[in-house]
């Protein structure tokens, strides 16, 4: 059992940033953020105000209580197994969301509070150490998130969607997706080889779930048929090698499978490879 | 040898297939405008409402603001040499929809939306308030994204009916009916959001919809 409070803090209501490199994405703090928009609305660069622009307001301290239930297990000296599950219930949860659109498209994202939250899940981990030089570990989280008032409405069947036929019909429990941008999946994947300090190659990958991303059917909450960030598969490779007894060489790559999202993940590069050199003196 | 089995199978099944396709089934034009009856729920699909002519020089698709008069009571697409008469209770203009009565018309009619399912609406409240329009400034059904049927997304230049929006009608002549808007584009499905605009500008404005007379 544990307790928390988290102040707004500084970036979140007074950062006012703008990213030109990775498609002009900007976020507003919260205490510009309405004056600024309004501002750009007026001068005719605002393409569409999303509904929680009007959620926009000062912003409140996140409270929370959370649980946690973990075990670990070692089966042997080698392998190392934990297990861990999770409920957090939130009151006022901080939350970055898409606030507007600018005409060229770019977005604009600031922070509101999500009056009551929760989020839940299971994380595993495990760690095998398959010879001295050779490591393996990985890590698995489910998570489940949502808004308690959304939750409530759909357990009394206030909220809709739509059959295949067009009609409308109540939503289904098992349809709601929860708070937009979390992974309901998200794994991770390390293998090691390291012979000695400056000798190794690592190879990581990671895993994340689709994640929802716009309300598009219509309805109020975020739902299945709503607008999804594709899931992805990141690789990263990397090694070093000494040469000589002070000089060493480092070489990688970065995002192997060159996956890109320019629209869900503006600041997410592509392929990225690189070379350094270390010289100790 | 074995794979042949299956394929010897699979073409049993086109003649099978094909034969049960000889009777004569009526050709259906999913982009023609239709009205089917199943029970006492009429579908309506692909009823034009001011379809887009052109663009303003702002570069904005627009109609030449002609509206599509639908009568509730007999199931018929009214002429618009009608419009001034009781003949028809609902007329369709882009996200304009109006009921015959006040501005919009001779008769006696009004409209309310009801927040749950179609299906769901056995009857109408005794107490329900019937709106009338005040056009240009407001409608029985409200105009706007997200305030009576439909949600509209700037970015994706995208319009959506809201699941779960019931409309209320009261016909010209005082009967009463329940409306769902089920689709606003050519051929009953909304274009995807990467889709051309050409194509979003060419299939919108087309209404799907069923109701049944209360």
């Amino acid at each position: 059992m544990g307790q928390g409070f988290k102040a707004p803090d500084f970036r979140q209501l007074y950062l006012n940033f703008t990213n030109n490199a990775a498609g002009g994405y900007s976020v507003y703090g919260t205490q510009d953020a309405i004056r600024i928009i309004r501002e750009l609305n007026r001068i005719g660069q605002i393409a569409e105000l999303k509904p929680e622009f009007d959620r926009l307001t000062e912003l409140s301290p996140e409270f929370s209580t959370g649980m946690n239930l973990g075990a670990e297990y070692r089966p042997s000296q080698t392998v190392h197994i934990r297990i861990n599950g999770f409920r957090n219930d939130i009151r006022s949860l901080i939350d970055v969301r898409q606030v507007a659109t600018r005409i060229d498209g770019s977005q604009i994202f600031s922070y509101l509070n999500v009056k009551r939250a929760f989020t839940q899940g299971v994380e595993t981990e495990f760690r095998w150490q398959l010879k001295t030089t050779w490591q393996l570990s990985g890590g698995y989280q489910w998570l489940r998130t949502g808004d308690k008032d959304e939750w409530a409405r759909i357990k009394k069947g206030l909220e809709y969607t739509r059959s295949s036929d067009g009609t409308s019909r109540v939503m289904n429990k098992n349809e709601y997706v929860g708070l937009p941008n979390r992974s309901k999946h998200q794994a991770q994947f390390k293998l090691t080889y390291q012979p000695s300090e400056t000798r190794f190659i690592f190879l990581r990958c990671l895993y994340r779930s689709r994640w929802t991303v716009a309300n598009s059917n219509g309805n109020g909450v975020h739902d299945v048929q709503d607008e999804f960030a594709n899931g992805f598969v990141q690789i990263n490779l990397s090694g070093g090698l000494p040469l000589r007894k002070n000089l060493q060489l480092q070489a990688g790559i970065e995002n192997l499978l060159n996956y890109q999202d320019i629209i869900y993940l503006p600041n997410f590069p592509g392929r990225n490879l690189y070379l350094t050199l270390n010289f100790k003196l | 040898m074995n794979t042949k089995f299956p394929l010897l199978l699979l073409s049993f099944l086109f003649v099978f297939a094909a034969c049960e396709k000889d009777k004569p089934t009526p050709v259906v034009d999913q982009r023609a405008y239709s009205v089917s009856t199943s029970g006492n729920i009429i579908t309506v699909r692909n009823l034009p409402g001011d379809t887009i002519v052109g663009t303003t020089a702002q570069g904005q698709p627009i109609g030449a603001g002609r509206y599509s008069f639908f009568s509730l009571e007999t199931g018929q697409w009214i002429s618009n040499a009608d419009s001034n008469s009781t003949r028809w209770d609902l007329a369709f203009a882009g996200t304009i929809l109006r009921v015959n009565n006040a501005t919009s018309g001779p008769g006696g009619g009004g409209a309310f939306v009801y927040n749950g399912t179609f299906e769901s609406l056995t009857s109408v409240p005794t107490d329900s308030t019937f709106r009338v329009d005040n056009h240009p400034i407001s409608y029985a059904i409200t105009r706007g994204s997200g305030k009576a049927w439909y949600t509209y997304d700037g970015p994706t230049n995208l319009l959506t009916p809201i699941p779960g929006r019931t409309l209320v009608i009261r016909t010209a002549n005082g009967q009463r009916a329940k409306v769902e808007i089920l689709n606003y584009y050519r051929g009953g499905t909304t274009p995807s959001a990467s889709s051309a605009d050409s194509i979003k500008t060419r299939d919108q404005r087309f209404f799907h919809f069923r109701y049944s007379k209360m």
